[in-house]
């Protein structure tokens, strides 16, 4: 992964030149660089902490919301029942008519 | 990563279960590979221990997300690219670059690009890491980032891919457009200064 490959020599393109001199100045490397002084302790704290309260607001918004959804979900269902409710009697009335009876099969409605 | 050896999975193991000296550990073993990618990308004046934080924080939230499949430092670096990357969103991207706004040291180092033989000092390399930096800025984020894994750290497409999860052909067109912008813009301060 951390490979490195030499640009491209391109004599004309400044790009690749100052990039090539930007690659020499990186190549001081910091390998073996540790973590400054309580930097692990204290974002280990912090993510942790983090952690549970992802997982305590999934499970809070789920605690506090599910009462209210199934009572939204059921008022959306009546609403939907009432508002169509019309177009279901003039269905049956339709059905009614003793010269529509050959649309409907027997004992459908 | 630091030198000593750390057992990843019955660490990641130890920390799904809430044990801080094992999240701890974790984060000391993997500070130098993120601390390395954080550098590459770093934003203006965002500090880079504040971003190397923000990356271990979300490796932290979202380990479950994290499938023993592929190295675990793989996915944190993946972690660590899209936090820079939106770091750079944040940022406003700067306007071009004129050749007024460039300190003497950045002058110098772009007389330099013309003397490719010149082996440059350190001092020069430096200004030239500077004003590298500033022709960056012109870029957008994607751009920027991508250009930076290929041309400053020398990854291959491959190596970006891993990385970023970008299409082969994202990662060429952007790379392309973007050597493009800098050429031009570098074209263009040569022209203001003649």
């Amino acid at each position: 992964m951390s490979k490195m490959r030499e640009p491209e020599p391109n004599p004309g393109d400044a790009w690749a030149t100052l990039a090539r001199s930007v690659r020499r100045h990186r190549e001081s490397p910091d390998q073996g660089e540790t973590a400054p002084f309580g930097f692990a302790t204290r974002v280990a704290a912090i993510g942790l902490e983090a952690r549970q309260k992802t997982a305590r607001s999934a499970f809070a918004v789920l605690e506090r919301y599910w009462l209210r959804g199934m009572a939204v979900a059921g008022a959306v269902a009546v609403l939907t029942l009432l508002a169509g409710l019309g177009q279901i009697q003039a269905v049956a009335d339709l059905a009614a008519l003793p010269e529509l009876q050959w649309l409907y099969p027997e004992g459908l409605l | 990563m630091s030198g000593e050896a750390l057992d990843v999975p019955s660490c990641l193991d130890a920390v799904r279960a809430g044990e801080q000296a094992a999240a701890s550990r974790l984060v000391e073993h993997f500070y130098p590979l993120v601390i390395k990618i954080v550098r590459s990308h770093l934003p203006r004046r965002v500090p880079e221990e504040d971003l190397a934080q923000d990356v271990f924080v979300k490796m932290f939230t979202r380990l479950e997300q994290y499938r023993a499949e592929q190295p675990f430092g793989h996915w944190l670096s993946r972690i660590a690219v899209t936090t820079c990357l939106d770091a750079l969103r944040a940022q406003k991207r700067r306007p071009e670059l004129r050749w007024a706004d460039l300190s003497e040291e950045e002058a110098d180092a772009m007389q330099a690009t013309r003397q490719v033989a010149a082996t440059p000092d350190s001092a020069q390399c430096a200004a030239s890491h500077d004003l590298v930096a500033r022709l960056l800025e012109t870029l957008g984020p994607e751009d920027r980032m991508v250009v930076t894994m290929m041309d400053l750290e020398g990854l291959s497409v491959a190596e970006v891919r891993a990385r970023t999860g970008w299409g082969e052909s994202k990662i060429k067109v952007r790379v392309f457009r973007a050597r493009k912008k800098l050429k031009s813009a570098l074209e263009r301060l040569e022209g203001e200064k003649a």
